[in-house]
């Protein structure tokens, strides 16, 4: 007669629904249900007006057998992706800020919570975008508006003391903020979370040393842009942020403080910003912590958290995850991790069994706490997990079959490998960022396309692979 | 969204906080008792009730959110005049629809889980797919805990009997055994 324990076990193996909801779909549920609220109108006016702008198509994990297909699909998603944040999304921005009209800047005030005209400590217009900055309760706040929606706001608490001198030639960059405009939601929790912990740490006036990143994902085709906003020393009359596709935004300054935004967002995007300019009455030059900054811009984030600082003073980087592994694959930044008692129990189960938690594990020094979880729809999972000598994918299909593989450290090559899986092979693995297909060989010299996803790639296919390259837009190949 | 300013900014920051912690287990819940197309408006009803509200949502959400998704799932299956109950059928149906390879789910487990009553079939779910415990379950169900325990009893031994009449003279249970390592 089966035991009590016996019986729960089989119970909860006859789970129909054993699997987790990422922090995108949970996203997407967030934005879902307050779009319905406000269609029953039962939302305060002030969480609606959150516009929600046209969605780019996401990618969809096709099958492999129309492999022309998903390549073309590719292309067209990454070109959508790249000119939704400055033709669509934000149409008419401009590079260049102007002084808001009285009626802009009215509207702005009263969008962003009936600001008081005295709290305003910086405005601007970047074509029918207001942006305004201002005080509350003693706090620094940020709010960008079109005509009667706020975009997006955040608080920017200064750390005490940090307030740069007067006179001096340089200025302060608390920070750098990201947002996705469609899911502001999720933005604003990532920020607040996040802000806490950066204050915390010190961060020296005389660098311009901290950068905070929010950790929602920057990458899944929303409407994303970064706002920026600090104080500047009274000598400094111009403020330029150079990004990488050759913008030149012109910051507003005055009054101690400078303020810009631009459309786009995510380290490896078009609209990064690589250098910062500061005009002086000596002229315009580099700002002389603008290398400092953009080292700080691209190190790795911490897991936990998720803001970026570098200076000599602070080293946020947690002992035990490799540098190079959040450096070079940005899920670990762009994603959250996902709690060990969030996976799949047949996962959790599996794990331990395979000896990946103890032997493998061990060696590579893997952190399940820092693990992210990718969902390739009815295809499964896949859980990638960081360590400080290597780093595992492991696979589970949605009806609890797993599979896994792991790799030491290298530079930049596939980390992936193939398995088998109800008769169908399995392929699965994780590039550095810049990789967006993986090319699956056979024996007989076909290939199939693959399109990666967050880093990973997994499909199933009928016939066993030969091997599986990647090749970035500069030309170089991962075997 | 946190928007600054007193009065509804910390409802909305509240819900929302709700929503976050609280989604993957009211949709695991509706998921495991309704068709596929049906559960996002479901949770959308269940988090629109919790607007409305969230001022008596307890500090321990979930037994609450559940049982309003029970109430929902109620009433959706009552509107629909479908006349069944609610449970095991339908998760077998989602099981067939979303799951195109073979379905780990041993099927003798559902066939004698739905010859139970729906209270009983219910107080199994909640304890073993919700992961609530029994206290937390009673309250999904309106039982007092110890009429719970005692439900939760009876219906372990109704399933024990059930599934000995299901299924062969060994008593072998499949379960689909994951596959093997390949790091």
């Amino acid at each position: 007669m089966l035991e009590d324990s016996a019986l729960d076990e089989l119970m909860r193996d006859a789970d129909p629904v054993d699997r987790l909801w990422t922090t995108t779909e949970v996203d997407a549920a967030l934005a879902r249900t307050l779009h319905r609220l406000t269609e029953v109108d039962e939302t305060p006016a002030r969480l609606i007006p959150l516009t929600v702008h046209r969605s780019v198509s996401r990618w969809a994990f096709a099958g492999l057998s129309a492999g022309a297909s998903v390549l073309a699909a590719v292309v067209v998603v990454g070109v959508l992706l790249l000119s939704s944040s400055t033709t669509a999304a934000f149409a008419g921005w401009t590079a260049s800020p102007s002084r808001p009209t009285v009626s802009q800047l009215a509207a702005a005030r009263a969008v962003c919570g009936e600001v008081r005209a005295t709290a305003l400590v910086a405005a601007e217009a970047r074509g029918p975008y207001v942006a305004i900055a201002y005080t509350r309760d003693g706090r620094p706040w940020q709010c960008i508006t079109h005509g009667s929606t706020r975009l997006w706001d955040t608080s920017t608490q200064y750390p005490p003391g940090e307030v740069i001198k007067p006179g001096a030639a340089s200025i302060y960059l608390p920070s750098i903020h990201h947002a996705v405009v469609g899911a502001g939601v999720a933005a604003m929790k990532a920020l607040n979370r996040d802000r806490a912990k950066l204050f915390r740490e010190k961060a020296p006036i005389s660098r311009i040393a901290s950068v905070q990143k929010a950790i929602f994902a920057l990458d899944t085709g929303r409407d994303s842009l970064t706002a920026v906003a600090g104080s500047a020393g009274r000598a400094v009359t111009g403020v330029t942020f150079l990004l990488r596709d050759g913008t030149r935004v012109k910051a507003t300054v005055g009054r101690g403080w400078y303020l810009a935004w631009w459309p786009g967002a995510g380290s490896t995007s078009a609209t990064e910003p690589i250098k910062i300019l500061l005009t002086t009455a000596a002229g315009t030059k580099l700002a002389p912590d603008s290398a400092a900054y953009l080292r700080g811009y691209y190190e790795p984030c911490l897991v936990q958290t998720s803001y970026c600082v570098r200076s000599p003073a602070i080293n946020p980087i947690v002992p035990g995850i490799a540098p190079s592994i959040i450096r070079d694959y940005s899920l670990f930044r762009t994603q959250s991790p996902v709690a060990v008692n969030q996976l799949p129990r047949k996962l959790r189960v599996w794990l331990p069994r395979q000896g990946v938690t103890q032997g493998t594990g061990a060696r590579l020094g893997l952190d399940f706490s820092a693990a992210r979880a990718v969902s390739f729809g009815r295809l499964g999972w896949i859980l990638a997990v960081p360590g400080n000598q290597g780093l595992c994918t492991f696979y589970s299909s949605r009806n609890g079959g797993g599979s896994g593989v792991c790799n030491p450290l290298a530079s930049r090559y596939i980390h992936g490998g193939t398995g088998q899986q109800n008769g169908r092979y399995l392929v699965l693995g994780i590039v550095p960022n810049g990789y967006n297909t993986v090319h699956v060989r056979f024996a007989e010299g076909a290939t199939v396309i693959v399109p990666v996803k967050d880093n990973l790639y997994l499909a199933t296919l009928a016939n066993q692979p030969t091997g599986v390259t990647s090749k970035n837009a500069a030309g170089h190949v991962l075997r | 969204m946190r928007v600054p300013g007193p009065g509804s900014s910390d409802r909305s920051a509240r819900f929302e906080e709700l929503f976050r912690a609280e989604y993957g287990s009211v949709a695991a819940y509706v998921s495991r008792r309704t068709e596929p197309d049906q559960v996002d408006d479901l949770i959308d009803e269940v988090f629109l009730v919790a607007w409305r509200r969230l001022e008596v949502v307890p500090a321990e959400a979930r037994p609450w959110l559940l049982a309003v998704a029970r109430n929902v799932l109620g009433t959706h299956i009552r509107g629909a005049r479908r006349g069944r109950a609610l449970g095991v059928r339908l998760a077998l149906n989602y099981v067939d629809q979303v799951m195109p390879s073979p379905p780990a789910v041993p099927s003798e487990l559902l066939a004698a889980l739905a010859t139970l009553g729906e209270k009983d079939r219910e107080a199994l779910m909640l304890v073993n797919w919700e992961g609530l415990s029994p206290t937390d379950a009673a309250r999904v169900l309106g039982d007092r805990p110890a009429t719970f325990r005692m439900r939760l009893h009876r219906a372990r031994a109704r399933l024990r009997q059930a599934l000995e009449r299901e299924n062969d003279p060994d008593g072998a249970v499949g379960v689909n055994g994951e596959e093997a390592a390949n790091a």
